[in-house]
């Protein structure tokens, strides 16, 4: 953005006009290269999508194509797994969203509390780096070292806990994606609690040590209020997120054993991929976008993202 | 085999050992060419990485000396300047053939790129290319979807090139050469009256185990599967920390039911009694077969057989923790024997075993390369095809360049090639071939596949009994294609 | 917990205890998660510096001889360095421009009474929704028309368009905790409504700006699907390539894991660097005085 910044050269009057014009329309100029990328990336893959989802044989003419009415949106339920596929994911997100923002909370309050500046900067890095690890290092290194006879993982256990190793992958599929993502993903939460942290102004922060309200308090009356808007939006684009998780669960489990981990997004993939069934997987993709954004209006109207000073 | 421990200088270094390690290093190690060839363990040597163009061919250095080619009645000239691209899969065919390349330029002035890439991320990459007609790909691998992707029209059949004289030679060619079962699993299983690519690879499955153990208990090759049980018990119950074998547990068309294929056509069966309305999966063979597989990895396999990928299955073997792979790929072989296995020198080979009554035959998997219809240089890839599989590359591969995986009997019969990978893994193999039975992938093969191998998954997992899972799993075959 | 029934003068003991507990608690839990997030790195890095053959060697030599012949067979792939440092390249490219199309954007939707506030969010919000699985095909086909396929600024722009939603939505909320007497105050001392948000706003929302980069940073640095299908030769990303160790019928452990960790490295080189940042925090006062 070429933005006239320097006020001290106020002497050509074009450049007052151009100046005018920059102040007087800012929130269009703001908004528009937004705006732009949004309806190249939002309106195109979802009329895509639907048309595909409408029709009988995938066909990029238009004119050629045949109307199948519903017939796709049916196979998907019926013979696609369709349903099964969105309870497992509802499960997934649920028990991982509430794992990562209670344990990403406390993780980004008790780092804000450290003393040592030094200590406080080894744990921010720290905690931050499990999300920096490619989806596919995960899943193929996380699958040898849950191994259950030359992984790590079950090792360990076995050697230092009085517990046997349970068969992560066969016996308990879901709960070992869950806490998979669970470690994943808690950086995501970290990161956005612990600046959302260090927003809260200092003075506001005294004035509540003054009060000598305990400190739990503190965090329940003053500071996740003030907090809110970001805790918010952290975890619905968490949220998202893990609705659409597809990556590391395909690699580790693909769906199984059986179909105990097959998520929507699997769902898809194996109905583009594997049945070569385009129009099925865009069927699916349509009912999953529905859910997700009424899901979404749901909760903004609920809750509502304002903050304490709007 | 040749020592493989050789093969690769590991420089440990510790503290400015390290660095100086780095320092030291230049680029000079040219690791593609001459790393490369071991049979087949070696994806990831050196250059052959995601994608990339094939290094130069310097005209005085070639592998192959032209005048092989030369001699066929085949124009190789006549598309001289132009560029072929093929799609591959990571896989040990890629490093085989790559330093024989500049041959195929030189041979004919068409240059050859490359995208290589792993089997799931290729799959992906292939479909979206084919399916909206953008044709990047002249030359593709081609697997168990090669029916469906015939039938959506995508492939393009080879035999009107078979036909021109400028491009063919049978004389040369030699395509009697090529393992029945490889070109009948070229005309898509079966199902396709015309070449829709050539074979490039043959795996057949094998029984792998350890000598050592074998030795210290007094045990035989099994050949029933009777034998093989109590072998696997043995194992099992007499020795910690190793179990009796390992097996694929993990659904996937390619995956579980690439095993159970072999047992459930020893055990009398075959897939699809009538094609397209009884998959013959609820016969008394597949669920027998079935239920000797479940059985075997239940009672002597790991922790979590459901799970397991061919990968774990071969890492398990390699770290000592098995006693048996019961039936895998014979490309193995190298992975198990080389620097990457602690027991490197104490793996057999043997046929897959079969029942007492039954009949022995091997499930064997072709890799093929194709063209499209939206390819831009479809006669050219032709010509890069004929290449690749004719028999001087492939001797060459396989003699000079440490391939294992040849689709012509003449290479496996080659006393060098048999005298360089071992008489007992090419006789092994070269029998197991000749008795070979691959699984026909009807268009709809990866779509009740997937279904089929997740029943059986199940069944592994104790979900269901192996009678329910293959009963239901033949209601859905059967179901798919009403 | 303590209540408010308690009497003032016992509070004074409990208070201390308590903070004794609080500082017992969040040392356990702060090392115990150290541990579970540093183990898997180390076992990673382990894989890494042990000789082909050993990487999954059980029970495991917890005390090794390291050698650095991965890392070396790594950079000796001169695609590999290629790829890592177009990858650089294109997505630092993109986080500058996510920001600059992303935050002002935000600050407009905090600000200023936009017409249908929640829809707009929620479409903005819903270009992340779908699996990419699901919109690699028309995105594919798009990039084909524009002549997009297989260029750096084709991925840059892609990665731009998963990451404008993140920061849209995540700038918009730091903008929303941020007091507007602030910047009226700016402007009763004569700043125009742009140098309020440059000089003002900004800087409070330092923490903030970090805390997106760094993610939209780690999302295009990890994103594996649309530089699969979106690139052949000239733009591929280095994720393509850590791939390059999974082969048909064998993986190679130790370069996969040596690979695994080099796609870490620039993450920590950047996490460093902007670290005093995310600690900023606001001092309203010496914003104002300036």
């Amino acid at each position: 953005m070429s933005t006239p910044t320097q006020t001290e050269s106020t002497s050509q009057p074009t450049s007052a006009r151009l100046r005018e014009l920059w102040n007087d329309y800012l929130p269009y100029w703001f908004m528009g290269p937004m705006v732009l990328v949004m309806i190249m990336i939002t309106f195109f893959p979802g009329a895509y999508d639907l048309y595909l989802a409408l029709i009988e044989e995938p066909t990029l003419n238009v004119f050629a194509a045949e109307f199948a009415g519903l017939d796709n949106f049916e196979t998907a339920f019926t013979r696609g797994g369709a349903l099964h596929s969105f309870v497992v994911t509802i499960t997934v997100v649920v028990s991982a969203l509430l794992l990562e923002s209670v344990l990403g909370f406390a993780l980004a309050a008790f780092v804000a509390g450290v003393e040592s500046s030094r200590a406080k900067s080894f744990y921010r890095v720290l905690f931050i780096l499990p999300m920096a690890v490619a989806p596919v290092s995960m899943a193929t290194i996380g699958r040898i070292m849950l191994n259950s006879e030359i992984g790590i993982i079950p090792y360990v256990i076995n050697a230092a806990t009085p517990f046997a190793a349970p068969a992560f992958l066969s016996d308990i599929p879901l709960l070992t994606v869950i806490l998979l993502d669970t470690w994943n993903w808690t950086p995501f939460m970290f990161i956005i609690f612990y600046a959302g942290l260090s927003s809260v102004p200092d003075t506001l922060l005294e004035a509540a040590r003054v009060d000598g309200a305990p400190l739990w308090r503190r965090y329940v009356h003053v500071i996740i209020p003030y907090m809110k808007p970001v805790v918010f939006v952290a975890t619905l684009i968490r949220l998202i997120d893990l609705f659409r998780t597809f990556g590391v669960v395909y690699g580790l489990t693909q769906g199984g054993p059986g179909t105990a981990t097959q998520l929507v997004s699997i769902n898809i993939y194996e109905q583009m991929f594997i049945n070569n069934q385009i129009t099925v997987a865009a069927a699916i993709a349509i009912v999953y976008l529905v859910l997700v954004v009424a899901l979404c209006n749901v909760i903004i109207a609920k809750v509502g993202f304002e903050g304490v000073w709007d | 085999m040749p020592s493989k421990r050789n093969r690769r200088h590991f420089l440990k270094a510790t503290g400015v050992g390290l660095l100086g390690g780095l320092a030291g290093c230049t680029r000079g190690g040219d690791s593609s060419g001459s790393g490369g060839s071991d049979g087949g363990s070696g994806s990831g040597d050196g250059s052959d990485g995601g994608s990339g163009t094939s290094s130069e061919g310097s005209g005085d250095d070639l592998a192959i000396p032209l005048s092989e080619y030369e001699d066929a009645d085949i124009e190789w000239r006549q598309f001289e300047g132009s560029q072929i691209n093929i799609g591959a899969v990571q896989h040990p065919w890629v490093s085989a053939i790559k330093p024989a390349v500049p041959v195929f330029e030189e041979l004919t002035g068409i240059d050859v790129v490359w995208n290589i890439l792993p089997e799931q991320q290729f799959r992906t990459k292939r479909q979206t290319d084919v399916s909206t007609g953008a044709g990047q790909f002249d030359v593709f691998y081609m697997d168990q979807v090669v029916n469906q992707f015939r039938e959506e029209g995508w492939l393009q059949p080879l035999d009107p090139y078979f036909e021109d004289s400028s491009l063919y030679d049978e004389a040369w060619y030699k395509p009697d050469d090529l393992f029945e079962s490889s070109k009948w699993q070229a005309h898509g299983g079966g199902y396709s009256d015309t070449w829709t690519g050539l074979p490039i690879t043959v795996e057949v499955q094998t029984q792998f185990y350890r000598t050592d153990l074998y030795e210290k208990h007094d045990l035989e090759v099994a050949e029933t599967l009777e034998e093989f049980r109590q072998n696997a018990q043995t194992i099992h119950e007499n020795e910690s920390d190793v179990v009796g074998t390992v097996g694929r547990g993990q659904k996937g068309y390619g995956m579980n039911i690439y095993i159970l294929n072999t047992f459930l056509r020893e055990f009398g069966s075959s897939l699809w009694t009538e094609f397209p309305t009884d998959s013959g999966l609820d016969t008394d063979g597949v669920i027998n077969a079935a239920e000797w597989y479940v059985g075997l990895l239940q009672d002597y396999g790991p922790e979590g057989a459901s799970t397991q990928t061919w990968s774990d299955v071969l890492s398990t073997m390699q770290e000592g923790r098995a006693g048996h792979i019961v039936s895998d790929a014979n490309l193995f072989w190298p992975g198990l024997t080389g620097s990457d296995s602690s027991v490197a020198d104490t793996i057999g080979i043997a046929k897959v075993p079969k029942p007492a009554d039954g009949q022995f035959s091997p499930n064997a998997f072709n890799w093929q390369i194709s063209t499209s219809k939206n390819a831009r240089n479809s006669e050219q890839a032709f010509l890069f095809m004929l290449w690749a599989t004719s028999q001087p590359t492939n001797t060459w591969m396989h003699v000079d360049n440490g391939a294992a995986f040849s689709v012509r009997q003449s290479v496996w019969e080659n006393d060098e090639f048999r005298s360089r990978v071992g008489e007992n893994f090419a006789e092994v193999t070269l029998e197991s071939l000749q008795e070979a039975a691959p699984d026909p992938f009807d268009r709809k093969y990866p779509q009740w596949g997937q279904r089929y191998s997740e029943e059986l998954q199940r069944a592994i997992a104790g979900q269901k009994s192996a009678e329910e899972a293959m009963t239901q799993a033949a209601s859905i075959a059967e179901d798919i294609y009403s | 917990m303590a209540t408010d029934t308690v009497p003032g003068s016992s509070q004074r003991l409990d208070k201390d205890t308590r903070e004794t507990l609080v500082k017992v608690v969040r040392h356990a839990v702060l090392l115990t998660w150290s541990l579970v997030v540093i183990f898997p790195f180390y076992w990673l890095a382990s894989m890494s510096l042990k000789p082909p053959g050993e990487a999954n060697a059980l029970p495991p030599d917890w005390i090794f001889l390291p050698t650095v012949y991965n890392y070396i067979q790594l950079v000796q792939q001169s695609e590999f360095v290629t790829a890592f440092a177009n990858s650089l390249l294109m997505v630092s490219a993109s986080v500058v421009l996510v920001l600059l199309i992303g935050v002002p954007a935000a600050y407009v939707l905090s600000r200023y009474d936009i017409p249908m506030e929640r829809d707009v969010l929620v479409w903005i919000l819903s270009s992340r929704m779908l699996p990419p699985i699901a919109v690699v095909l028309p995105f594919f086909i798009i990039f084909r028309e524009l002549n997009l396929f297989d260029t750096r600024i084709g991925m840059v722009l892609m990665y731009v368009s998963i990451n404008l939603s993140l920061v849209v939505w995540v700038m918009k909320a730091f903008f929303d905790g941020i007091p507007e007497t602030l910047e009226e105050a700016a402007r009763v001392d004569g700043a125009t409504r742009f140098q309020g948000f440059r000089k003002v706003v900004l800087p409070a929302a330092k923490p903030g700006i970090f805390s997106v980069a760094i993610i939209s940073f780690i999302f295009a640095w990890i994103e594996l699907l649309f530089g699969l299908v979106l690139t052949s030769f000239k733009a591929v990303p280095v994720t393509l390539f850590v791939y390059s160790f999974i082969g048909s019928r064998s993986i190679e452990w130790g370069m996969l894991a040596a690979a695994s960790m080099a796609m870490i490295l620039p993450v920590v080189v950047f996490l460093i660097a902007v670290n005093k940042y995310l600690a900023a925090g606001l001092s309203f006062g010496v914003v104002i005085k300036e």
